[in-house]
């Protein structure tokens, strides 16, 4: 990393910060009081147009969220250039040009979701008066045909239709009668939401009395929809079922108007928050530059691999209205480096398991290479079946091929494991379990897992001695390199008392002459010297920790050998219930099950052994990630 | 109970009983340590290494359990 100033002349400031955003590889120093992306009182103040930018992006956003649209994924870099191209450059004139889009869209939306309530609402309400005319039309059919008949619908509960039935009932008697006597029908019904109606049928003499009871019992007369007043119930109810048919469609048609609307107008404004996002996080990094009258100062780093492209870039496009100054970085100078991790494309996404800690620090050692190599083996040495291997190939495969990137990353490292599985699967003869032994009479290369587990367990702590001791060279190389005399002694020590306990062990094996065992003895008192002199006591305790450590690796046999027994216990299924419907299934089922906890147990535990016992021996946390000044857009 | 058996049942016992112990020790590890995650996303690695911590019974069980059962065999 480089520490670079940038200087430049006041009146091209807009131009310089514009371009040093399209390199994308300059981190400023955040000065104090003033922070990236935050609102500070130099920032909100340093600019007459911040806080109307900032304000327009929140309500673009917002319109954004009122669409529903969420097509982020599908934005491509060529849209939004185009949508930039269809702006106009200046910024002012822009945000007008927004301001009016945005009322436009807003009232055109406005226009069509009114529709849409209006449809809905219409609907909601005819279905209801269909549904109420509906329970009554045979009363209605009935009772239409009789002359001076006044027929009416009223809202009332359960109670007080039966008062209102037995007042107006024992009111009849009473009533003076003309050429015809008085008459009073009726006919009640509920519906599904719990309402009750009462549809009366009556003289016209009785109407005066059936109105007061009902209102007594707290009942209300029920009115046909707006547009149906005056018409009768009958002539209304067929004309609303007419009416209902064709409702849905209308309905439809609205939903659809509002999604094409929404799709064409989401992208666009996807693509306008994205640019005035941009263009805001330049007005930012313009208020925030140290100025005088004519030059102002941006202050940062720049990794070194790109420094002589920025400095031809601005030298060619801006000449001599930009100066940019670089030196080496000092740590003790310049307070926290910020780390950049640089890897091959092939270990790049293996950089996925850093992205749960914090960055490393600068001057450590970056580990993504070595997981990337050892990750895989591991999780493929406990997977070790060649038919599993496939499907994680597969798999991987099908992940890879996804745009994001973390389900791409996760796609390139199942590709890994794959790799090895298939290649263990070879060494251990396995393909599903021992289907490759009954079916193609496979035998393994190396050893049969399911049978031989102690091969297989030597094997794994020999492994473990191999990566423990690699991270502590690491650890120790690191300390010396940093000038940390604590750590690499400690370091140093707990490698001398491993390889004097593995070369003591050796010489047990081998019977060789007691005088052979002076050579572990002399590494174990300098590993005692140095593990007292870096660590005290602690790293005594230390010492003995790591032997743990490498013993932890036995769960790659332990792993391993489960899903060995797994499988042929899914095969054994095929045995017990013979090639049937019920043997199949359990056998399916069983590598199923088997295949999910050879992915998720295979990747945990490898992982765990790299946080925990490899990386737990060198990995320094760092302060300070490499954050550049760049477009935060990584479309296609 | 013959010494075959007893000693079967010791393996047994020997993966068993670690197990048990460390699921209830990453358990308790575990809820805690995600709130604390949850809280300070730099303390991931310390949370991943308690939690790591209590499965080394499970494996040196099981490292004890082969003995045995090499034993039998």
């Amino acid at each position: 990393m480089t520490r670079v100033s940038i200087w430049g002349i006041c009146s091209r400031k807009s131009t310089i910060i514009g371009r040093l955003y399209e390199l994308g590889v300059f981190h400023p120093i955040e000065r104090s009081g003033v922070e990236r992306g935050k609102e500070t009182e130099k920032t909100s103040s340093g600019h007459p147009l911040l806080e109307r930018l900032r304000s327009q992006r929140g309500r673009v956003l917002r319109m954004i969220e009122e669409l529903s649209w969420d097509s982020w994924k599908q934005l491509t870099d060529v849209f939004v250039e185009n949508v930039r191209y269809n702006l106009s450059s200046d910024l002012e004139a822009m945000m007008d040009e927004v301001d009016r889009s945005l009322e436009r869209i807003q009232s055109r939306l406005n226009r069509i979701r009114e529709e849409g309530k209006s449809a809905q609402g219409d609907f909601q309400e005819l279905r209801r008066a269909n549904s109420i005319l509906t329970h009554a039309h045979a009363f209605l059919e009935q009772e239409s045909s009789i002359p001076r008949g006044d027929v009416a619908i009223w809202r009332i509960s359960r109670q007080g239709q039966h008062a209102v039935a037995t007042k107006i009932n024992g009111d009849l008697d009473f009533l003076p009668g003309g050429h015809e006597r008085p008459w009073f029908r009726y006919h009640s019904f509920e519906l599904k939401d719990g309402s009750s109606f009462l549809v009366t049928s009556a003289s016209p003499e009785v109407r005066p009395g059936l109105v007061a009871a009902v209102l007594d019992a707290q009942g209300t007369p029920w009115k046909l929809p707006f547009h149906y007043e005056g018409a009768s119930l009958a002539d209304a109810s067929s004309r609303i079922r007419r009416l209902l048919r064709g409702l849905p469609a209308r309905m439809r048609d609205h939903k659809t108007e509002l999604r094409v609307f929404s799709s064409q107008w989401g992208a666009n404004l996807a693509a306008v928050y994205m640019l005035l996002d941009e263009r805001l996080e330049q007005l930012l990094m313009e208020v925030s530059a140290e100025e005088n009258e004519e030059f102002f100062t941006l202050e940062g780093w720049i990794p070194e691999n790109d420094l002589a492209r920025t400095e031809a870039v601005l030298k060619e496009d801006l000449g001599d209205a930009v100066l940019l100054r670089s030196r080496e970085a000092r740590g003790d100078v310049d307070g926290p480096i910020p780390t950049a991790l640089r890897n091959r494309a092939l270990f790049r996404p293996f950089e996925l398991f850093l992205k749960f800690l914090r960055v490393p620090d600068y001057n450590a050692y970056d580990p993504t290479t070595l997981i990337g190599v050892f990750f895989p083996f591991f999780a493929g040495c406990m997977i070790g079946d060649i038919g599993y291997g496939v499907l994680v190939l597969w798999l991987g495969w099908y992940l890879k091929q996804k745009r994001s990137e973390v389900p791409h990353d996760i796609g390139v490292i199942l590709i890994f494991m794959a790799f090895w599985s298939v290649v263990w699967g070879a060494l251990y003869g396995e393909v599903f379990g021992d289907i490759g032994h009954r079916v193609l009479q496979m035998e393994p290369i190396w050893v049969d897992r399911a049978h031989a587990v102690l091969p297989v367990m030597v094997f794994s702590i020999v492994l473990g001695t191999a990566h423990v001791l690699l991270g502590l060279f690491i650890g120790m190389v690191q300390g010396i390199r940093n000038r940390h005399r604590h750590l690499w002694m400690e370091r140093a020590g707990t490698l001398l008392f491993i390889l004097s306990l593995v070369s003591a062990l050796t010489l047990l094996r081998l019977q060789l002459p007691s005088s052979f065992f002076s050579v572990p003895i002399v590494m174990l008192v300098f590993a005692l010297t140095f593990l007292i002199w870096g660590g005290g006591v602690g790293g005594l305790v230390e010492s003995l920790g790591t032997v743990g450590n490498i013993i932890s690796y036995v769960r790659l046999a332990a792993i391993g050998l489960s899903s060995a027994m797994l499988a042929m216990v899914a095969s054994m299924c095929v045995d017990i219930f013979g090639v049937s419907i019920l043997g199949l299934f359990m056998a399916f089922s069983i590598h199923l099950l088997n295949f999910v906890l050879a992915i998720g147990g295979s990747g945990l535990h490898s992982a765990r052994l790299h946080y925990v016992e490899f990386m737990g021996k060198f990995y320094e946390n760092g302060t300070l990630a490499y954050k550049p000044f760049a477009k935060r857009r990584k479309i296609g | 109970m013959n010494e075959r058996a007893i000693m079967a049942l010791a393996a047994a016992l020997a993966v068993a009983l670690p197990a048990l112990a460390t699921a209830y020790a990453q358990a308790r590890i575990g809820s805690a340590g995600a709130a604390t995650v949850a809280e300070k996303p730099e303390t991931s690695m310390t949370i991943i290494v308690l939690e790591a911590i209590p499965e080394t019974m499970v494996v040196l069980g099981f490292v004890v359990a082969i003995m045995i059962i090499q034993k039998i065999t």
